[in-house]
């Protein structure tokens, strides 16, 4: 079950759209997909669309080439995202970026890495 | 931990840490882990005056396979047996279960053992694809590797508090200055600020001299009863205090950079050992990453939060400090073992052994681990 909601995940990304889970039962967000709500406990979890609003908890420029077919060379930017809906996740800014701070307003985007389209986030003016 | 019938109370009793410095210098060896942590094994036998006959209980950490373990070590009906995995989290949780483990009376004298070889074996702590069942997501961004998602908070640490470059650098010189005491560290030449600063950046922040060690070794820590470690005439070091609580999220990255964890945990040690932070003599930080050592000082109450990186200038952290910390060069300078030599120098602060590195008058350490799973003791020599 897991598997699928993964394959799924990008599959709708591939598709160039940013598609989350949510609690049918009480609501609550969640990422990265999973059948059970963490808050409490329903399985009645469904695909959902967040606002694709967030912002930048966190970042760091990796320096080190710790995957090897990584498609983008290093440095290269990571941002841990918090998104408006509650969750968190990686992602990296699209294009380039001069100074980046925390709690910098971000929006979803959805553009390659490589070949492959992966969420990726935005600034945004205040 | 609960009151134990006295003669049944967990004394750590015997301790081994392998040659990390000159493990290291040999560049071209191969090596086991399950070797390293044999010549542990045998050394804290030899350390406490005990026989492996005497052992009935085997608690490993890293190593793949208990079993393997228990036969290399003739070891083969325990009346307990588990195997830990090596994360640094691992060590006191380990140390914990054995120590509670003898006090309920499943066992009475466990060795706790640790190998790695991770240089042996190309080990990058980083870049293993499915390391956990959603590193995937994170992944496709190229991010892996604890130092990054520490190197996480650190940054946002820094934008709070407005800490300027190089406020970690204090950490990592005060680890090098005593793994330069500590005849068995692998890094011992000085390491100044400069030197520091001209580290290359491995995730951003963080530099190389904020990063652990790779290298192998062993460590091996033996517990028994209070009635078997007075028969053996042994120093008797206690568990005055333990606690742990988790902060279990899908990251390692805490959105508060462990504060209220450790915060939880600092509250229940304290109140089991009835001390306060200014009581402790030298502490035993866990320090992957030199940003967790901010975390813990803060987390712990030894400063107050977002001070940390300032509280550690002006030598606090060092011999003659307010709060001598790492005493054997913690996980950047003396070895990495996940949490585990930490503990061994602990052991031989409170027993006078520490030689040149010897915190005068220890009676109290406090070993503190700020991570997912967050635990700390608090340890005595009686």
């Amino acid at each position: 079950m897991a598997d699928n909601l993964d394959e799924e995940y990008w599959a709708n990304a591939a598709r160039g759209q940013f598609v989350i889970r949510r609690c049918g039962a009480c609501g609550t967000w969640q990422f990265p997909p999973s059948s059970f709500c963490g808050s409490c406990l329903s399985e009645e979890v469904i695909w959902a669309r967040p606002s694709g609003r967030g912002k930048v908890w966190s970042w760091i420029r990796m320096h080190r080439q710790y995957f090897k077919d990584f498609a983008v060379p290093t440095p290269y930017l990571v941002v841990w995202v918090e998104l408006a809906e509650g969750p968190r996740m990686v992602s990296t800014i699209d294009g380039p970026v001069d100074r980046l701070r925390a709690d910098a307003p971000v929006e979803i985007v959805v553009a390659p890495i490589g070949d492959t389209p992966v969420p990726q986030f935005r600034l945004v003016e205040k | 931990m609960s009151e134990a019938k006295s003669g049944r109370r967990a004394v750590i009793v015997g301790v081994a840490t392998t040659a990390f410095g000159e493990l290291y210098r040999d560049r071209d060896a191969t090596r086991s882990a399950y070797d390293l942590g044999a010549q542990a094994f045998r050394a804290a036998l030899s350390d406490a005056g005990l026989t492996r006959d005497d052992v009935d209980g085997l608690f490993t950490a890293r190593l793949p396979s208990y079993a393997r373990m228990a036969d290399l070590l003739g070891l083969r009906r325990p009346a307990i047996c588990n195997g830990f995995d090596g994360s640094g989290r691992m060590s006191a949780v380990t140390l914990q279960l054995a120590a509670s483990a003898i006090e309920t009376g499943l066992a009475d004298t466990i060795a706790c053992v640790y190998g790695n070889n991770g240089r042996s074996a190309g080990a990058t702590y980083g870049g293993e694809y499915g390391a956990s069942p959603t590193s995937g997501y994170d992944a496709a961004y190229g991010m892996t590797s604890p130092g990054a998602y520490v190197a996480l908070m650190y940054q946002r640490y820094r934008e709070m508090y407005r800490v300027p470059d190089g406020a970690l650098a204090p950490v990592a010189i005060n680890n090098r200055s005593f793994g330069a005491l500590n005849e068995n560290a692998v890094m011992r030449q000085p390491l100044t600020e400069q030197d520091y600063l001209q580290g290359r950046y491995i995730a951003e922040p963080l530099r190389l001299f904020d990063y652990c060690l790779i290298n192998d070794g062993g460590v091996a820590i033996i517990l028994t009863t209070m009635d078997r470690a007075r028969a053996l005439g042994k120093p008797l070091v206690v568990f005055e205090a333990t606690a742990t609580c988790g902060d279990l999220t899908n990251f390692y990255t805490s959105d508060d950079m462990f504060y209220e964890t450790c915060r939880r945990v600092s509250e229940r040690v304290h109140a089991q050992a009835g001390t306060t932070p200014r009581d402790i003599d030298c502490a035993q930080i866990y320090d992957n990453f030199t940003p967790t050592v901010l975390f813990s000082l803060e987390g712990f109450g030894f400063c107050e939060r977002g001070t940390a990186w300032e509280w550690v200038r002006g030598g606090r952290l060092g011999l003659d400090g307010e709060l001598p910390t790492n005493t054997s060069g913690g996980h950047t300078s003396e070895s990495y073992m996940q949490g585990w030599a930490l503990h061994a120098e602990a052991v031989r602060q409170l027993r006078g052994e520490a030689g040149p590195r010897q915190v005068k008058d220890c009676e109290v350490v406090q070993y503190m681990c700020a991570a997912p799973i967050t635990n700390s003791h608090i340890l005595r020599r009686l």
